[in-house]
């Protein structure tokens, strides 16, 4: 026990040393803190080496969105610069002001979340019955139909792309938000049924034997047993398919041409075409449509690892 | 006495009668314009306000729906919804090459009968094909030129020596700032080198030859102006050197008349406004000027267009393109020559429309063919390879050669 | 009343448009599946009559939404429709059309012939360029999909199953490195791909900053072939890991400790429990989730189209990027036809990769036997 006491404390004079030598050197080169932050993670390294690992991972994934927030919070006048602040001199919300009084920013999203809200819970409607087929019954035609549900993961962008236009045209549904929704519904359906079988396939039949001895017929003891156990993989699918929707590109742009249907992302890039970027309204755009995602993202964390896993897992 | 009085009331009467039904032509009815255009955000703002303006004396109640899309974006949705059938615009504002490729797949209307073609004669051959005229310019240009800001640099420079010398006194006097810079890797705005060096796409037999001596020069010179001089950015594109431009980061730039209106703008473009100049490209050491491809912006009108939108869309087109007030406000007044007037405006007295039509005068009309996007795409990945100094000029241009042969043949 | 392009309108008439196909589907569903299920019952009397009944909406949207279109898809790449022959195909096109039939064998056999092959007067010259360079051929194209799928995959897994490892401990501040490390995942992938594009930029992008400020020379990542793969591999590595991380995690949390212990008591040290306790048992979760994932990096379009585009000199293009520059892009040349046979290909080879994947590894069973 003495010796690993003692070890700590060697490895953290050790790093308390690398942070100094950091801080001198930042002295040394006039300010340049860099000289401290790499002293410091060095530092952190010898001392404690698994919190590095995650220290340093997760700044290299949040750095990115702080310097979407940071751009988001510069002055207009000096969008493209060498700072690597993260809250920036002069900040100011000018950008977010700029976006929703200078473009249609509510109107893009008010078109995505409709469209989403309705694929996601069209997937969720459609794919819980499908699933539990799938899950209870070994029917013919079973295995060659999973099989085609995993092919269609594997459909090239691209190869949907035109046909779909075409047959979206001649319904005379382009420009039309319910169009996307055709379209977007259509490639959820497979992965939604694939998360669900999963879930369902954990959940014992006794429950549902227990319930038809009860009195219940199948469909009785699906509706009022087995969904609602299946809350948490439900609302996994949902969120995957709100995901999967909100930030959707290129078969929106293909099918949504007026400026009144157009969804976030197509306004997103028409913002930064090439004839003039404003990275700040671009900027305070990301950060506002990240929000509901991250919210609904973390809200549903707990679930996101028990759902996907608990299909795979044998008990 | 009287009687003749009496007669010349009732003539008068009569006169006026007819000259006040001649003068007030039958309105349209109302109708509803959908416009997709690339033109660019800041001046497909001006062209809906003129339609407002056509639109409360020549149909009023009218309404138009534009939208705006990247050159790319415009030619891949108009070929997908030809397909489709339906979704086709009444009117596209485009550029002239874009023209070549509608009208290959069928979808554009000829427009001879519909318009008086005589009245465009400056560069009505750019969206002509098959002799059949499928474009209406509103206006005479698109052409690259020398942009500078007057505020860092007090003499506009001649040759590319001048230029060079200029950019870097420039970035000695301000550190922060960049001398000159363009969009380095787009074929666009490589073409005018070769077209100084003396070069040209097509050969006189009509076949497309891209690795002569001058396109091998050309490649070699951009190539030095990159790694021997350094006098451009490390990496620029089309936002770069715009965007630094207008907030003053950069000197001197190479755009397009498109971007004029909004560098004329101090609000857009903070550091420019007044100290805007433009000038003809600088020579190069053979003494010629680059020369940049010239057309213009041409409103075309698919095949789709009938009844009520065809007759609002000639109408106000003829009207935009050829009406005096809406040629000021729209072709001049977004930095742009007019297509109808374009050779008379020596004497404009603005200095930069006067230098943009000297640069008009000197360019190179950009044909409607779509084989020219055989070239451009061949190009394209040279230009790359030069600027990256992963590929001798010499390499660039035989690939070039290749890729467009291969091109042509599928 | 309308601020930012929304107003009360504007709602309530894309709310008339929606509720009305929420309820209908929810109604029609049901109704559907009533009238399905007596039908499949009472008339045909099969057993089956349940399960088929409860697969009818989702197989309906499948027909119509997926199957038809690709079966459009296939008909086109037996069509010659391109820009020329564009007046046969559409009924908006003016023009004469040449073509003596519309679709059949033999454009289909030169569409696919084309996708391989650059073939003149009826003589195979060597492979076809996809795109406008030699590096737009089908071979090398295959080879940076194989080599693209796999630097991901192995990258993926190995980082992410590091990270699951480290998070399986008892250490503080558990929560809030979950929540960053997902951060990737949880942003649209537009956005980021965008921000990483700014961020390799030769003088404003964070890492050449970073590199100066250190002293050292910018690099110009976007423009040299290497580095823009090197550059676009990163950034899809950064973004897949999240999903392994969370995966593997879940299934080292199932483990029972009491494995553990039993092997320490046997005298395993950490890294023989490694190996023969804790990867067999997160077997089940590895293959379906590695499965997934070559999946869907084989068809990952939007990354490198939007960071490199594909280039510089079309060296980063893999084969669906190479599809949509091809079909969309702004070398197109509007040759459907040829681009729904390419499409069609490409398909057929991660069809068959995946078949082998899976039967070797033992995951089909995973998929229908559970």
């Amino acid at each position: 026990m003495n010796t690993r006491k003692s070890s700590n404390q060697i490895t953290l004079g050790l790093g308390a040393v690398l942070a100094l030598v950091g801080l001198i050197l930042t002295f040394v080169n006039q300010m340049n803190w860099f000289w401290f932050m790499a002293g410091a993670w060095l530092g952190l390294l010898v001392w404690q080496p698994t919190h590095w690992v995650l220290v340093s991972y997760s700044i290299i994934s949040v750095y990115p969105v702080l310097r979407v927030i940071s751009i988001s919070l510069r002055p207009t006048a000096n969008l493209l610069s060498r700072s690597l602040a993260i809250i920036p001199p002069n900040a100011t919300f000018e950008s977010y002001v700029v976006l929703f009084l200078e473009e249609e920013f509510l109107l893009w999203i008010w078109n995505s979340f409709s469209i989403t809200m309705v694929v996601a819970s069209v997937g969720v409607i459609v794919a819980s019955t499908g699933a539990y087929a799938f899950s209870r019954w070994r029917f013919p035609g079973r295995r060659p139909a999973l099989i085609f549900l995993l092919t269609t993961q594997m459909i090239p962008a691209g190869m949907l792309i035109i046909p779909i236009f075409v047959i979206v045209a001649q319904l005379q549904l382009t420009n039309n938000i319910i169009g996307l929704m055709l379209a977007y519904i259509a490639t959820a359906i497979p992965f939604s049924i694939w998360i669900l079988k999963g879930y369902y396939d954990t959940i014992p039949p006794d429950l549902e034997e227990a319930a038809m001895v009860d009195g219940c017929n199948r469909l009785e003891s699906f509706w009022r047993i087995i969904l609602p156990l299946s809350t948490p993989a439900l609302s996994i699918v949902f969120l995957f398919n709100f995901l999967g929707s909100w930030s959707e590109f290129i078969v929106a742009k293909v099918i949504l041409q007026a400026n009144s249907t157009q969804t976030w992302p197509l306004g997103f890039n028409e913002m930064i075409g090439t004839f003039s970027t404003d990275w700040g309204k671009y900027a305070a755009g990301s950060v506002i449509v990240t929000i509901p995602v991250l919210l609904l993202f973390l809200w549903q964390s707990r679930y996101l690892i028990s759902g996907l896993t608990l299909g795979s897992v044998k008990g | 006495m009287k009687r003749t009085l009496v007669v010349a009331l009732l003539l008068l009467t009569v006169v006026l009668g007819a000259v006040s039904s001649v003068g007030a032509q039958d309105a349209l009815p109302a109708f509803n314009l959908v416009v997709w255009s690339s033109d660019g955000e800041s001046n497909d703002v001006v062209l809906v306000e003129q339609f407002n303006v056509w639109a409360e004396t020549a149909a009023p109640g009218s309404t138009i729906e534009l939208v705006s899309k990247e050159t790319e974006a415009l030619r891949n949705d108009i070929l997908t919804a030809g397909l489709a059938g339906s979704g086709l615009p009444d009117l596209i504002l485009g550029p002239n090459d874009a023209i070549g490729v509608f009208e290959d797949a069928g979808l554009l209307q000829p427009l001879d009968e519909l318009f008086d073609i005589s009245l465009y004669p400056f560069n009505i051959g750019a969206a002509q094909v098959g002799g059949m005229t499928y474009g209406v310019p509103t206006n005479a240009g698109n052409h690259l030129m020398l942009m500078v800001n007057t505020s860092l640099v007090s003499e506009i420079p001649q040759t590319w020596e001048e230029l060079i010398a200029t950019a870097r006194a420039v970035e000695e006097a301000n550190p922060e700032i960049q001398g000159f810079a363009y969009n380095l890797n787009e074929p666009f705005w490589f073409l005018p080198f070769v077209h100084g060096f003396g070069g040209s796409t097509y050969a006189e037999d009509g076949s497309m030859v891209l690795d002569g001596e001058a396109w091998v020069s050309a490649y070699q010179f951009v190539h030095d102006l990159k790694f021997v001089e350094e006098v451009v950015p490390q990496e620029c594109d089309y936002a770069c050197a715009n965007d630094l431009f207008k907030e003053g980061s950069v000197a001197m730039i190479l755009n397009g008349d498109w971007a004029l209106s909004e560098y004329l703008d101090v609000e857009k473009s903070p550091a420019l406004g007044e100290n805007l100049a433009v000038a003809a490209w600088p020579t190069l050491a053979n003494g010629a000027h680059p020369m940049p491809f010239t057309a213009g912006k041409f409103i075309s009108i698919p095949t789709t267009t009938a009844d009520a939108q065809l007759a609002g869309a000639v109408a106000f087109t003829t009207w935009l393109t050829t009406d005096a007030a809406a040629v000021e406000t729209y072709s001049i007044g977004t930095g742009r020559l007019p297509a109808i007037t374009a050779v008379a405006v020596d004497a404009m007295t603005d200095p930069i429309l006067a230098a943009s039509n000297a640069v008009l005068a000197t360019g190179v009309g950009m044909p409607a063919d779509p084989t020219l996007r055989c070239m451009w795409d061949s190009v394209r990945p040279s230009l790359e390879g030069v600027m990256s100094d992963s590929m001798t000029a010499e390499d660039a241009a035989m690939e070039s050669q290749i890729a467009a042969e291969a091109c042509l043949e599928g | 009343m309308e601020f930012s392009g929304l107003d009360l309108n504007t709602v309530i008439q894309t709310l008339t448009k929606i509720l009305p196909i929420l309820v209908g589907v929810l109604v029609g569903s049901l109704a559907l599946q009533f009238v399905l299920y007596q039908f499949l019952h009472k008339v045909v009397k099969t057993k089956h009559a349940l399960p088929y009944t409860l697969l009818a909406p989702a197989a309906i949207a499948i027909v119509a939404f997926l199957l038809y279109p690709l079966g459009y898809n296939t008909l086109l790449a037996f069509s010659e429709l391109k820009r020329s022959t564009f007046p046969c195909y559409s009924p908006v096109a003016i023009g004469e059309c040449e073509l003596t039939h519309l679709y059949g064998l033999d454009y289909g056999f030169a569409n696919f012939r084309d996708v391989f092959f650059r073939v003149r007067d009826g003589e195979i010259l060597g492979w076809g360029r996809l795109l406008r360079t030699a590096d737009s051929t089908f071979p090398v194209l295959l080879q940076r999909t194989a080599l693209w799928t796999g630097l991901n995959v192995i990258f993926h897994f190995t980082i992410g199953l590091g990270l699951a490892l480290l998070m399986n401990q008892k250490i503080r501040f558990k929560g809030i490195y979950r929540s960053l490390i997902v951060l990737p995942w949880a942003i649209p992938s537009v956005i980021t791909a965008l921000t990483w594009k700014q961020e390799f930029h030769a003088q404003y992008g964070f890492v050449n900053v970073m590199i100066s400020s250190f002293g050292g020379q910018p690099i110009s990542w976007l423009d040299d072939p290497v580095l823009a793969f090197v550059a676009v591999v990163f950034v899809n590595v950064w973004l897949g890991v999240p999903f392994y991380m969370v995966m593997l995690l879940g299934g080292l949390q199932s483990i029972p400790a009491d494995f553990y212990e039993a092997a320490h008591i046997d005298g395993a040290n950490a890294r023989q429990s490694f190996w023969t306790i804790t990867l067999p048992m997160l077997r089940p979760i590895i293959i379906p989730a590695v499965t997934l994932d070559v999946i869907w990096t084989f068809n990952k379009l939007d990354i490198i189209f939007i960071i490199s585009g594909g280039g510089p000199q079309e060296k980063t293009n893999i084969l669906v990027s190479a599809l949509f520059n091809a079909a969309f892009g702004p070398a197109a040349t509007q040759q459907l036809g040829f681009a729904a046979a390419f499409s069609i290909v490409i398909f057929f080879i991660l069809f068959i990769f995946a078949v082998i994947w899976i039967t070797s590894s033992g995951g089909l069973k995973e998929i229908y036997d559970r």
